[in-house]
């Protein structure tokens, strides 16, 4: 309940200063306002339209190499598959800002694309697709009933769309929710390969958090927090209808 | 006849595996480009050998400097205080929770507010360093919330106290995950059986409880500890206050394009975090052989 409180007290205390005419005077200080929200709006949109496709391109890339990656390595137990799973999972241990500057000491020309940045948050995304699809792709009612399909007469295109697929649903939307919320808000990764011309929603806070007003900062930090909300509702409930169709 | 099929089934069996090995490849490929290849350029940048080509060829001159900087130290001593103070505050106040909740009568009822308390306790993890900083200027900042009930938290946020306290808000749901998953696969029967034996709820903590789970909390208490140390999100919005490691990597860039030394820091850096993830789980493996045998 304490442990409750102490989550929702800053996430309320930033509501606070974010409608508070003069934070400075107290909580709701001169009176309540929205006009914050609106003046942090016009300025932020532009970096959540970009923070939006970044965070869709990813998604979509890593869905189609995750998926590759993770039914090679269920389907296969050679010593080869079992490297490939360790070496995709560099960027958990290996942190951020260390990435970071690896990524921009070896390709500095593609930072001003964006398409370091992209790549970026793909590497450091594809560890939780394949944690998600990895077990469901090694299951083995999947492979009979797959198997089933084949011997009926199934091209292999056949069984993929219709029964590999479906099996995957929960895991697939599962992984796409948690990918996109994690390149919402990457901010460490991000830090040195990040185009300095566009930046992302992150980037756009950062700036506010170190040059703006209390109560302009706190508007926008409201706006990114009311974007990553649904995110976060969409993937609680796919954890709990996965757990629900787990006998 | 059944000859000839079973040998055409193992042609076709051949090529699709192929297949798979070149979709593997080519899926492969970009990952550890962005990846693997840039980690290895980064410990040849620090050795002079990488983009930054040092006059004389392979050189250890900026550990040297590294290793003996004053700032580096300040920052190291910091930044494994922080962490590994932070997780262990994370590790207290997690406990508890997770055994309260796979105790067995709790079981099994999963209502609205288990729901509500799961996703306010797993939320932090989605929101980036930077804005847990941030939560820290508006409650204890210097004209923070808490700052005007009591004028002693005025500035805390730039204190060590405010920095641990703000790695203990993003740590939380790190330690809390994976706890609550080991927590689930207990057998409940196993606590109830000793309880009806006579045991104290002390003692099927101690002999049971906590044995089991062991391995999990050690792993988790180790990974934790490594994201919390390369974190660089909070202490950047916080970068007034208590001086970090991350911020050093950081500094070596952006005041000045010091490449090779921003590499080093960023080696040893990794270096640390990967030395906690593979000692938590050595060491958790150990724990799991010690209890099997005890």
């Amino acid at each position: 309940m304490l442990v409750g409180l102490f989550v929702v007290m800053p996430i309320a205390g930033t509501a606070l200063a974010a409608t508070s005419v003069d934070f400075s005077q107290g909580p709701w200080g001169r009176g309540v306002t929205l006009d914050w929200l609106g003046y942090a709006w016009a300025p932020l949109a532009p970096a959540v339209a970009r923070s939006l496709g970044v965070a869709t391109l990813v998604v979509g890339i890593n869905l189609l190499l995750g998926g590759v990656i993770a039914w090679r390595i269920a389907r296969s137990r050679s010593l080869v598959s079992r490297a490939v799973g360790y070496l995709v999972n560099v960027p958990l241990a290996v942190p951020g800002i260390a990435l970071s500057v690896a990524l921009v000491g070896t390709f500095p020309a593609l930072r001003p694309s964006g398409l370091l940045l992209v790549m970026a948050h793909v590497v450091l995304t594809l560890p939780f697709t394949l944690a998600a699809l990895v077990p469901v792709l090694a299951d083995e009612s999947l492979r009979a009933a797959e198997e089933v399909a084949a011997s009926l007469g199934a091209g292999s295109a056949l069984v993929i769309r219709t029964i590999t697929v479906p099996a995957c649903g929960l895991a697939i939307a599962q992984s796409a929710a948690m990918v996109f919320a994690l390149s919402f808000g990457e901010f460490n990764i991000s830090f040195f390969v990040n185009p300095p011309a566009t930046p992302t929603v992150p980037f756009a806070l950062f700036d506010a958090y170190s040059t703006g007003r209390l109560e302009l900062a706190s508007a926008q930090t409201v706006i990114f927090i009311a974007f990553i909300v649904p995110v976060l509702l969409a993937i609680v409930s796919i954890q709990r209808r996965t757990r629900r169709t787990d006998p | 006849m059944s000859r000839i099929s079973a040998s055409g089934q193992r042609g076709a069996q051949s090529s699709g595996a192929l297949a798979g090995h070149v979709a593997l490849l080519v899926s492969l490929a970009p990952i550890l480009i962005f990846s693997v290849y840039p980690v290895g350029v980064l410990v040849a940048n620090s050795v002079g050998l990488g983009a930054v080509r040092s006059d004389d060829g392979f050189t250890l001159k900026h550990y040297e400097q590294a290793i003996t900087s004053g700032s580096v130290h300040v920052a190291l001593g910091n930044s494994a205080m922080i962490s590994l103070g932070s997780v262990a505050i994370c590790l207290a106040v997690v406990l508890p929770i997770v055994l309260r909740r796979a105790r067995p009568r709790r079981r099994g009822r999963e209502g609205v507010v288990a729901v509500v308390e799961h996703a306010i306790l797993t939320a932090p993890i989605a929101l980036p360093g930077i804005i847990i900083g941030f939560f820290a200027i508006v409650l204890v900042g210097r004209t923070g919330l808490l700052a005007l009930v009591w004028n002693g938290f005025s500035g805390v946020a730039y204190l060590f106290g405010g920095m641990l306290i703000a790695y203990v808000y993003f740590s939380l749901p790190r330690v809390l995950g994976p706890l609550r998953a080991a927590a689930a696969s207990l057998d409940p029967a196993l606590a109830e059986c000793a309880g009806t034996l006579g045991a104290s709820r002390l003692r099927v903590f101690a002999t049971i409880t906590l044995p089991i789970l062991l391995p999990a909390i050690i792993e988790a208490c180790a990974t934790a500890t490594a994201v919390a140390l390369g974190g660089y999100g909070t202490v950047a919005t916080l970068s007034a206050g208590v001086r970090l490691l991350p911020l050093n990597v950081v500094n070596e860039l952006t005041t000045g394009y010091r490449l090779a030394d921003s590499s080093t820091l960023a080696v040893l850096l990794a270096a640390i975090a990967v030395l906690s993830i593979v000692s938590g789980r050595v060491l958790s493996r150990f724990s799991r052989w010690a209890v099997s045998r005890a």
